[in-house]
């Protein structure tokens, strides 16, 4: 853990509260203890946090607010009534619309990325702090070992150019409600990062087997998907670099 | 059934959650109708709940789906893009914040880029664990970290940058 990822931690962790039991968190609040600096940053950002929450607390709700809710809620089997409707109505306009896209929206790549772009960024944020890991291991045995055990996840196929390198461990992840699996390898001095998910778990994915290169939260990624299941390579290096190692 | 506890729970939380609300949806009358209707959710379902500890937490997961399942394109939503030029920033201290108007921190909060802006808006409105922030937001526990950190930062400079921060309607 650097510094600056401590910082990060520190920022989003409330004391007293379960994130203390957190590794990362326990590990960020021993370095705060031990630490002069880290600790008056913390104070001091402490101090801003409370300073912003009295101030919200503060901000202006519009008066009646409480009553008209109050007031409204007398009224909640007419309410769920109008909501029946509503939903009906929605649910015919929302299959209007569906086969209207079906008929005239264009077909092809730059429809389909909305869900996997989210994911892609999520990840890009998910790894300014690096995991902690459920499976510490350079043994690419003990990784494949321990993917086998993933009943959700078929059909892995690390790069081969990937498996050539160590690893430093592997992950479970969970997005969205869907699971996934991290391995992280260490390649020439950088980290790349493998997110391994079910293809069935996005609407939209990268098509084909061809890796799709875009820059995510200031990393460099690619995606594709074989077979069964969606591949996506995370690392801090650059597009080039990325490219030896995920291209078949 | 609405009885006595609806009210108290209205009167307990209506604000926080009118509050984040605002900042989803960033007018104060959308900010109402979101309010409003997580609230008659919970008049249909909230006695489900059987912990009074998880009460606020529920109306706010239930607040945020409302708003994601309501969204309207993101090009309607425009906010003020904050310079990512890495200057170095007067040091905010608690002392600045208190001298701010209360209205004026609850808008830079919500002039900041969305995907920052409703974990941090969580982390300061619900008192919450990131672990809580995260089943919320339906994403990695690391995600939340990143993005409260990044709000934080944005929020900094749009309060230094108060000329400049407005937002289009």
């Amino acid at each position: 853990m650097t510094k600056e990822q401590a910082k990060i931690i520190l920022q989003s962790c409330r004391p007293g509260t379960e994130d203390d039991a957190d590794p990362l968190v326990a590990e960020a609040l021993d370095w705060a203890e031990r630490d002069p600096e880290l600790r008056t940053w913390w104070e001091a950002e402490r101090a801003v946090d409370a300073a912003v929450r009295r101030k919200l607390k503060e901000s202006t709700v519009p008066a009646g607010l409480a009553e008209r809710i109050i007031g409204e809620g007398g009224g909640t089997r007419q309410i769920g009534q109008k909501a029946w409707g509503r939903y009906l109505a929605l649910a015919a306009g929302l299959a209007l619309l569906g086969l209207l896209a079906a008929l005239f929206l264009p077909r092809g790549r730059p429809g389909l990325k909305a869900e996997f772009t989210v994911f892609r960024e999520d990840m890009g944020e998910f790894l300014q702090v690096f995991p902690k890991l459920d499976l510490e291991t350079e043994k690419g045995s003990e990784v494949r070992q321990w993917l086998a055990q993933k009943s959700w996840l078929t059909q892995v196929e690390i790069p081969p150019a990937l498996q050539r390198f160590p690893s430093i461990g592997c992950r479970e992840i969970l997005w969205q409600g869907k699971r996934g699996a991290l391995v992280c390898f260490m390649v020439d001095g950088e980290v790349i990062h493998l997110f391994m998910l079910p293809a069935s778990a996005f609407a939209n994915s990268p098509p084909g087997e061809s890796a799709d290169f875009k820059p995510a939260a200031g990393l460099a990624t690619a995606a594709w998907q074989r077979g069964t299941t969606i591949y996506l390579a995370m690392t801090k290096g650059k597009r080039p670099f990325l490219e030896k190692y995920v291209r078949s | 059934m609405i009885g006595p506890d609806f009210e108290q729970v209205v009167k307990a939380h209506y604000a926080d959650l009118y509050r984040f609300a605002l900042s989803l949806a960033g007018d104060e009358s959308s900010a109402c109708d979101l309010t409003q209707e997580t609230f008659q959710t919970w008049a249909m379902r909230g006695h489900q709940i059987r912990q009074p500890a998880r009460v606020k937490s529920w109306l706010f997961t239930t607040l945020y789906r409302e708003f994601l399942g309501q969204r309207r394109h993101a090009g309607k939503f425009p906010h003020h893009e904050v310079s990512m030029v890495e200057s170095e920033l007067p040091q905010i201290t608690p002392e600045v914040i208190d001298q701010m108007d209360a209205d004026s921190v609850m808008r830079a909060l919500t002039q900041v880029d969305e995907v920052y802006r409703t974990p941090l808006m969580l982390f300061y409105l619900e008192d919450c664990s990131y672990k809580q922030i995260a089943e919320i937001l339906r994403v990695p526990p690391g995600t939340v970290m990143s993005r409260i950190s990044r709000g934080k930062e944005q929020v900094r400079r749009i309060l230094f940058q108060p000329s400049q921060a407005h937002r289009d309607d």
